[in-house]
Protein backbone atom coordinates (compact mmCIF):
# COMPACT_ATOMS: atom_id res chain seq x y z
CA UNK A 1 0.00 0.00 0.00
CA UNK A 2 1.69 3.40 -1.15
CA UNK A 3 0.86 5.86 1.71
CA UNK A 4 2.63 9.04 1.71
CA UNK A 5 4.23 9.08 5.07
CA UNK A 6 3.06 12.69 5.56
CA UNK A 7 -0.34 11.19 6.05
CA UNK A 8 1.03 8.16 7.74
CA UNK A 9 2.12 10.00 10.54
CA UNK A 10 -0.87 12.33 10.71
CA UNK A 11 -2.86 9.03 11.05
CA UNK A 12 -1.56 7.59 14.14
CA UNK A 13 -1.30 11.56 15.69
CA UNK A 14 -4.54 11.72 15.01
CA UNK A 15 -5.00 8.16 16.93
CA UNK A 16 -3.99 9.16 20.40
CA UNK A 17 -5.07 12.89 19.69
CA UNK A 18 -8.64 11.88 19.63
CA UNK A 19 -8.01 9.12 22.41
CA UNK A 20 -6.84 12.05 24.84
CA UNK A 21 -9.71 14.76 24.51
CA UNK A 22 -12.00 11.74 25.11
CA UNK A 23 -9.67 11.12 28.15
CA UNK A 24 -9.93 15.01 29.26
CA UNK A 25 -13.70 14.75 28.85
CA UNK A 26 -14.09 11.38 31.46
CA UNK A 27 -11.70 12.76 34.06
CA UNK A 28 -13.99 16.12 34.30
CA UNK A 29 -17.00 13.92 34.72
CA UNK A 30 -15.50 11.72 37.09
CA UNK A 31 -14.37 14.73 38.68
CA UNK A 32 -17.61 16.36 38.98
CA UNK A 33 -19.35 13.08 39.76
CA UNK A 34 -17.19 12.26 42.40
CA UNK A 35 -15.27 15.23 43.41
CA UNK A 36 -13.05 13.64 46.66
CA UNK A 37 -15.48 11.22 47.96
CA UNK A 38 -14.39 8.28 46.18
CA UNK A 39 -13.24 5.23 47.39
CA UNK A 40 -9.98 4.62 45.88
CA UNK A 41 -6.98 6.52 45.75
CA UNK A 42 -6.84 9.46 42.88
CA UNK A 43 -4.03 7.88 40.75
CA UNK A 44 -6.57 4.38 40.54
CA UNK A 45 -8.94 6.32 39.48
CA UNK A 46 -7.31 8.08 36.62
CA UNK A 47 -5.89 4.69 35.82
CA UNK A 48 -9.17 3.08 35.55
CA UNK A 49 -10.90 6.30 33.77
CA UNK A 50 -8.31 6.06 31.28
CA UNK A 51 -8.57 2.56 30.94
CA UNK A 52 -12.46 2.22 30.61
CA UNK A 53 -12.08 5.87 27.64
CA UNK A 54 -9.55 3.12 26.17
CA UNK A 55 -11.88 -0.03 26.02
CA UNK A 56 -15.13 2.56 25.24
CA UNK A 57 -13.20 3.34 22.13
CA UNK A 58 -12.53 0.26 20.53
CA UNK A 59 -16.25 -0.07 20.10
CA UNK A 60 -16.33 -3.41 21.17
CA UNK A 61 -14.63 -4.97 18.75
CA UNK A 62 -11.97 -6.58 20.60
CA UNK A 63 -12.26 -9.03 23.69
CA UNK A 64 -9.91 -7.25 26.10
CA UNK A 65 -11.72 -3.88 25.56
CA UNK A 66 -15.37 -5.53 26.33
CA UNK A 67 -13.44 -7.43 29.34
CA UNK A 68 -12.40 -4.60 30.58
CA UNK A 69 -16.19 -2.83 30.66
CA UNK A 70 -17.62 -6.02 31.60
CA UNK A 71 -15.42 -6.17 35.01
CA UNK A 72 -15.97 -2.97 36.18
CA UNK A 73 -19.17 -3.90 38.06
CA UNK A 74 -17.55 -7.13 39.75
CA UNK A 75 -14.24 -6.13 41.00
CA UNK A 76 -14.06 -5.99 44.67
CA UNK A 77 -15.59 -9.56 44.90
CA UNK A 78 -12.70 -11.14 42.14
CA UNK A 79 -9.96 -9.28 43.92
CA UNK A 80 -10.58 -11.21 46.72
CA UNK A 81 -11.43 -14.60 45.14
CA UNK A 82 -7.90 -14.10 43.03
CA UNK A 83 -5.80 -13.26 45.83
CA UNK A 84 -6.61 -16.75 47.30
CA UNK A 85 -6.04 -18.32 44.45
CA UNK A 86 -2.77 -17.07 43.51
CA UNK A 87 -1.59 -18.53 46.78
CA UNK A 88 -2.15 -21.88 45.64
CA UNK A 89 0.10 -21.43 42.86
CA UNK A 90 -1.94 -23.41 40.51
CA UNK A 91 -3.21 -21.94 37.50
CA UNK A 92 -6.77 -22.07 37.67
CA UNK A 93 -8.76 -24.62 35.10
CA UNK A 94 -9.40 -21.62 32.95
CA UNK A 95 -9.78 -22.16 29.06
CA UNK A 96 -6.53 -20.88 27.74
CA UNK A 97 -5.26 -23.26 30.69
CA UNK A 98 -7.22 -25.54 28.88
CA UNK A 99 -6.64 -24.66 25.48
CA UNK A 100 -2.60 -24.84 25.84
CA UNK A 101 -2.48 -28.55 27.66
CA UNK A 102 -4.32 -29.47 24.69
CA UNK A 103 -1.70 -28.41 22.42
CA UNK A 104 0.89 -29.17 24.26
CA UNK A 105 3.05 -31.68 22.22
CA UNK A 106 3.97 -29.08 20.20
CA UNK A 107 4.97 -26.58 22.92
CA UNK A 108 7.77 -26.86 25.79
CA UNK A 109 6.63 -26.00 29.26
CA UNK A 110 8.31 -22.75 28.91
CA UNK A 111 6.35 -21.44 25.94
CA UNK A 112 3.31 -22.88 28.29
CA UNK A 113 4.39 -20.59 31.29
CA UNK A 114 4.86 -17.46 29.06
CA UNK A 115 1.19 -18.21 26.99
CA UNK A 116 -0.24 -18.22 30.94
CA UNK A 117 1.82 -15.30 31.65
CA UNK A 118 0.69 -13.47 28.68
CA UNK A 119 -2.77 -14.20 28.91
CA UNK A 120 -2.82 -13.09 32.55
CA UNK A 121 -1.79 -9.62 31.47
CA UNK A 122 -4.21 -9.12 29.18
CA UNK A 123 -7.58 -8.32 30.24
CA UNK A 124 -10.08 -11.34 29.70
CA UNK A 125 -6.77 -13.61 28.54
CA UNK A 126 -7.92 -16.47 30.26
CA UNK A 127 -10.84 -17.08 28.62
CA UNK A 128 -9.36 -17.06 25.52
CA UNK A 129 -7.79 -19.74 23.62
CA UNK A 130 -4.52 -19.14 21.96
CA UNK A 131 -5.05 -17.70 18.86
CA UNK A 132 -7.43 -15.63 19.81
CA UNK A 133 -4.85 -14.60 22.66
CA UNK A 134 -2.55 -13.63 20.53
CA UNK A 135 -4.11 -11.46 18.09
CA UNK A 136 -5.59 -9.58 20.98
CA UNK A 137 -2.65 -8.99 22.62
CA UNK A 138 -1.24 -6.87 19.34
CA UNK A 139 -4.68 -4.94 19.69
CA UNK A 140 -3.88 -4.21 22.99
CA UNK A 141 -0.36 -3.67 22.64
CA UNK A 142 -1.25 -0.93 20.56
CA UNK A 143 -4.12 0.41 22.51
CA UNK A 144 -1.55 0.89 25.42
CA UNK A 145 0.69 2.63 23.55
CA UNK A 146 -1.72 5.46 22.38
CA UNK A 147 -2.59 5.78 25.85
CA UNK A 148 1.01 6.13 27.16
CA UNK A 149 1.35 8.79 24.60
CA UNK A 150 -1.75 10.71 25.15
CA UNK A 151 -1.40 10.51 28.72
CA UNK A 152 1.98 12.01 28.61
CA UNK A 153 0.73 14.86 26.39
CA UNK A 154 -1.75 15.28 29.02
CA UNK A 155 0.63 15.62 31.54
CA UNK A 156 2.81 18.01 29.21
CA UNK A 157 0.13 20.25 28.66
CA UNK A 158 -1.20 20.38 32.33
CA UNK A 159 2.14 20.92 33.48
CA UNK A 160 2.50 24.26 31.76
CA UNK A 161 -0.74 25.54 32.38
CA UNK A 162 -0.48 28.94 33.68
CA UNK A 163 -0.48 28.91 37.39
CA UNK A 164 -2.70 32.32 37.31
CA UNK A 165 -5.34 29.74 35.85
CA UNK A 166 -5.90 28.89 39.55
CA UNK A 167 -7.72 31.94 40.39
CA UNK A 168 -10.73 30.81 38.12
CA UNK A 169 -12.87 27.97 40.17
CA UNK A 170 -15.59 26.17 38.20
CA UNK B 1 -9.29 -35.98 15.93
CA UNK B 2 -12.41 -35.29 14.82
CA UNK B 3 -14.08 -35.81 18.86
CA UNK B 4 -11.40 -32.93 19.53
CA UNK B 5 -13.39 -30.72 16.61
CA UNK B 6 -16.34 -30.91 18.35
CA UNK B 7 -15.48 -30.12 22.12
CA UNK B 8 -13.12 -27.37 20.48
CA UNK B 9 -14.96 -23.74 21.61
CA UNK B 10 -12.79 -21.65 19.51
CA UNK B 11 -15.09 -19.66 16.85
CA UNK B 12 -13.93 -20.29 13.27
CA UNK B 13 -10.69 -23.06 13.84
CA UNK B 14 -11.34 -26.41 14.29
CA UNK B 15 -7.87 -27.39 15.33
CA UNK B 16 -4.81 -25.07 15.73
CA UNK B 17 -2.40 -25.32 13.44
CA UNK B 18 1.94 -24.85 14.07
CA UNK B 19 1.85 -22.74 11.15
CA UNK B 20 -1.26 -20.62 12.85
CA UNK B 21 0.61 -20.47 15.56
CA UNK B 22 4.12 -18.96 14.42
CA UNK B 23 1.76 -16.62 12.11
CA UNK B 24 0.26 -15.02 14.77
CA UNK B 25 3.69 -14.90 16.62
CA UNK B 26 5.45 -13.04 13.78
CA UNK B 27 2.96 -10.40 13.28
CA UNK B 28 3.34 -9.74 17.59
CA UNK B 29 6.78 -9.55 16.76
CA UNK B 30 6.49 -6.92 14.85
CA UNK B 31 4.81 -4.79 17.05
CA UNK B 32 7.43 -5.33 19.64
CA UNK B 33 9.86 -2.20 19.70
CA UNK B 34 13.11 -4.39 21.00
CA UNK B 35 12.98 -6.60 18.33
CA UNK B 36 11.54 -5.25 15.65
CA UNK B 37 15.23 -3.43 14.83
CA UNK B 38 17.14 -6.66 15.59
CA UNK B 39 17.44 -9.39 12.61
CA UNK B 40 13.85 -10.44 12.32
CA UNK B 41 14.35 -14.00 11.20
CA UNK B 42 15.63 -15.79 14.33
CA UNK B 43 13.97 -14.84 16.88
CA UNK B 44 11.87 -17.86 18.64
CA UNK B 45 8.70 -17.94 19.90
CA UNK B 46 9.65 -18.14 23.50
CA UNK B 47 11.72 -14.94 23.01
CA UNK B 48 8.37 -13.17 21.55
CA UNK B 49 6.19 -14.15 23.70
CA UNK B 50 8.44 -13.28 26.75
CA UNK B 51 9.41 -9.69 25.51
CA UNK B 52 5.49 -9.17 24.82
CA UNK B 53 4.94 -9.85 28.52
CA UNK B 54 8.05 -8.14 29.54
CA UNK B 55 6.72 -5.12 27.33
CA UNK B 56 3.00 -5.18 28.70
CA UNK B 57 4.42 -4.99 31.52
CA UNK B 58 6.54 -2.44 30.91
CA UNK B 59 3.26 -0.02 29.61
CA UNK B 60 1.25 -1.09 32.52
CA UNK B 61 4.33 0.55 34.60
CA UNK B 62 3.99 3.71 32.67
CA UNK B 63 0.40 3.95 32.57
CA UNK B 64 0.53 3.78 36.68
CA UNK B 65 3.02 6.42 36.73
CA UNK B 66 1.08 8.65 34.44
CA UNK B 67 -1.80 8.09 36.41
CA UNK B 68 0.31 8.87 39.76
CA UNK B 69 1.73 12.03 38.02
CA UNK B 70 -1.97 13.66 36.85
CA UNK B 71 -3.19 12.93 39.52
CA UNK B 72 -0.72 15.12 41.11
CA UNK B 73 -1.17 17.86 38.15
CA UNK B 74 -5.33 17.40 38.40
CA UNK B 75 -4.79 17.96 42.42
CA UNK B 76 -3.49 21.46 41.82
CA UNK B 77 -4.86 22.65 38.40
CA UNK B 78 -8.30 21.89 38.56
CA UNK B 79 -9.99 24.81 36.22
CA UNK B 80 -12.15 23.84 33.43
CA UNK B 81 -10.77 26.42 31.22
CA UNK B 82 -7.49 25.09 31.90
CA UNK B 83 -8.46 21.77 30.62
CA UNK B 84 -10.48 23.66 27.32
CA UNK B 85 -7.30 25.12 26.68
CA UNK B 86 -6.08 21.69 26.50
CA UNK B 87 -8.42 20.14 24.42
CA UNK B 88 -8.22 22.43 22.16
CA UNK B 89 -4.60 22.94 21.43
CA UNK B 90 -5.31 18.29 21.13
CA UNK B 91 -7.09 18.80 18.38
CA UNK B 92 -4.68 21.11 16.61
Amino acid sequence: MAVEPKKKINQSQLQWKTYASKLVEALRHVRKRNGNSSKISPSRQIRETADRTLAIAAKGRTRWSRAILASRRSTTLKKVKRAGLYRLRKPAHTKLVRATKRSSENKTPAIERRVLALGRLIPGGRKMGLPVLLEEAGDYISALEIQVKAMRAIAELIGSAQPSDRQEMQ
Amino acid sequence: MSSRRSRSRQSGSSRITDDQIIDLVSKLQSLLPEIRNRSSDKVSASKVLQETCNYIKSLHREVDDLSEKLSELLETTETSSAQAAIIRSLLM
